[in-house]
């Protein structure tokens, strides 16, 4: 499992790819990679739990919904996240995603803040199955 | 590399022919002098190449001399379609919905400036929120925020945040009509609430400027404009919409994707979604556009009622008695109804820009009074280490790039390897060093933000002014930041 930021993609805005061997941890590590273009996570403590749960008819558009989801807590309710546990599961409806976050309000002294995420956007945003797993690219606007 | 397909047209004018990709409508143009096109990125091309593969564009697709790789439409792209036959998207207009510039004019020198420089930085940097999770000072309740949606800088003029001339000197006078507020979801009002007064992050700033003698290429204009010289000092500052627009964009993508089956249209890049304008998704969608339009001039309009109590603080004199006068605001990023003359005949237009600004000559019936003689001050924001510059606006960008010309710098090197090459922190001592205060809410912000990351600003000037699309009337140095 891992994720890695891309040097030479949009380059006004910050560029991601993941990898991980299932969708659970690919969900889980693109949290991270999001969270972590908005603040150093070390910084952060679990003080605070939320749970969200997203459907959607494909995995691609449940990651889409779930990354723009965590930016919009981040605005709405001061949130960051340093973790995700997330399960993603397929049925006759479409997919759903149960994801347990933890983290804390924004506190602009202890934390150490970076960029400040404005959207994910759909540019190269995609999910492919690979022979390990799966594996992921995002876009976030700057 | 640039394509080997690129025909030049004039010094500073390229173009693509349609058949450089399977499915341009029109080809593709590229305003840059040799040397900026030589370092221009790839994704430029791909992505100027796929604008002009829109439905129903006219003329051509543009990308502007400081373009750069963005997502859908290059940074720096134009693309203009029939007002009532054509689509509307709301990623040619980029998710930071009329991001654009405003300039003030002072009667401080810099020798009264330089001793409370550090002071004055500080005092920006205090109150003027930036960066993640920043919240402004304002407490507004739904209603309140749905008039700012529809009234814009008006509002702020009926709240005491504007004098009556700011108005006069912004866009639109600060209000696109059009605005419906039952447009706009819960959520992008949520994200907005806190939003107002706010800077934001990335290449959103504020800039302490000096207006030498030296910098001024045009003093007729510049003295139209309020500037004189003498080492005046001016303050420019760059930001949008906030979290606002961008949920406006994300809510109308999501929606303009579902629907383009319906439409029976195709694009190259989902980014590019688009919409019959005159469909219902394509009016929702305006009508929410001029909602954080509206927002993002109020926005502005709020942070400089901030600047102006700081100044005021600082040097112990009124905003009045400083004569801290609006220049000028402009929108980079949005869509407008114009109209410009297309195969001899003048057609009304909607003209999508990202990260273009709009460049209106002399007598265009769009300026205010004001500016009926002199064209429209057209304000571009250079890298932090290396200047800015006003422009002004010529009949020739109205003839030849619907009335538009460039934003910026545009980037050269990506945010996440300038911040690998990049130590904040001694990037922030070095600029100390050349004259320059820096104040920011992420060091490694201020990494992404460094001088070498971007093009040569005086090239891209030159490209606009050599193409005819702006003139050039003031370079203005920075002496004090403060970044998001």
């Amino acid at each position: 499992m891992a994720h890695k930021f891309l040097e030479d993609v949009a380059i006004s805005d910050i560029a991601f790819s993941t990898s991980a061997p299932s969708l659970n941890k690919l969900f889980s590590e693109c949290a991270f990679a999001l969270e972590e273009t908005m603040a150093d996570l070390k910084t952060l403590r679990s003080a605070k739990a939320k749970s969200i749960t997203i459907e959607a008819d494909l995995p691609e558009k449940l990651l889409y919904s779930f990354l723009s989801e965590l930016v919009f807590l981040k605005d709405s309710k001061g949130l960051l996240f340093k973790s995700a546990k997330c399960r993603v599961s397929e049925s006759k409806k479409g997919w759903k995603l149960r994801a347990q976050l933890r983290g804390e309000k924004i506190n602009r002294r202890r934390h150490v803040l970076r960029n400040d995420v404005k959207a994910v956007t759909m540019h190269l945003f995609k999910i492919t199955k690979t022979k390990r797993g799966w594996k992921a690219t995002a876009v976030l606007d700057i | 590399m640039p394509p080997k397909e690129l025909r030049r047209i004039s010094p500073a004018l390229w173009e693509l022919s349609p058949s450089f990709k399977e499915g341009m409508h029109v080809p593709a143009r590229i305003y840059a002098t040799d040397k900026l096109l030589a370092g221009m990125d790839e994704g430029v091309f791909s992505q100027v190449s796929n604008l002009a593969s829109m439905p129903g564009i006219i003329n051509y697709a543009i990308a502007m001399p400081d373009a750069h790789w963005g997502y859908g439409s290059p940074v720096g792209g134009v693309a203009a379609f029939d007002a009532k036959e054509g689509v509307i998207s709301p990623g040619l207009l980029g998710f930071d919905l009329n991001c654009g510039m405003r300039l003030l004019s002072t009667n401080l020198s810099f020798s009264e400036l330089k001793p409370k420089l550090r002071e004055l930085v500080h005092e920006l940097f205090k109150s003027i929120p930036s960066g993640v999770g920043a919240k402004g000072f304002l407490k507004l309740n739904r209603s309140q925020f749905e008039e700012v949606m529809t009234e814009g800088s008006n509002w702020c003029a009926e709240n005491n945040y504007a004098w009556k001339e700011d108005l006069f000197a912004t866009e639109d006078e600060g209000k696109i009509p059009g605005a419906n507020p039952e447009n706009v979801s819960k959520k992008a009002i949520d994200r907005g609430l806190n939003h107002l007064g706010t800077l934001g992050s990335g290449n959103h700033y504020l800039e302490i400027q000096v207006a030498e003698n030296s910098g001024i290429f045009d003093s007729s204009l510049a003295k139209s404009f309020g500037i004189h010289g003498e080492s005046q000092i001016m303050v420019m500052f760059h930001c949008g919409s906030r979290g606002f627009g961008h949920q406006i964009a994300t809510d109308y993508l999501e929606r303009f994707i579902a629907a383009m089956p319906k439409h029976g249209m195709k694009v190259n890049d989902k980014e590019l979604a688009c919409a019959p304008t005159q469909s219902e998704e394509g009016q929702d969608y305006f009508g929410a556009m001029a909602c954080a339009a509206n927002m993002a001039f109020a926005n502005r309009q709020i942070i400089l009622h901030k600047v102006r109590e700081c100044f005021s603080r600082v040097f112990g004199k009124s905003a009045e008695e400083m004569e801290m006068n609006q220049v000028y605001d402009v929108c980079h990023n949005i869509a407008k109804f114009e109209k410009y003359k297309c195969g001899g005949k003048t057609r009304a237009l909607l003209v999508h820009r990202k990260g273009a600004t709009r460049s209106l000559g002399k007598e265009n019936e769009l300026l205010s009074p004001k500016f009926q003689k002199t064209g429209q001050p057209v304000i571009i924001g250079g890298s932090m280490e290396t200047g800015s510059y006003l422009l002004v606006g010529t009949k020739k960008a109205e003839e030849e790039a619907f009335g538009s010309t460039c934003h910026g710098s545009g980037r050269t090197m990506s945010r996440t390897k300038a911040r690998h090459e990049v130590n904040g922190s001694e990037l922030q001592k070095k600029m100390a060093e050349r004259g320059i205060l820096v104040e920011s809410a992420s060091l490694s912000g201020l990494a992404e933000e460094a001088g070498i990351a971007y093009k040569e600003i005086s090239e891209v000037i030159e490209s606009v002014e050599v193409a005819g699309l702006s003139r050039k009337v003031v370079a203005l140095r920075p002496v004090g930041n403060v970044k998001g």
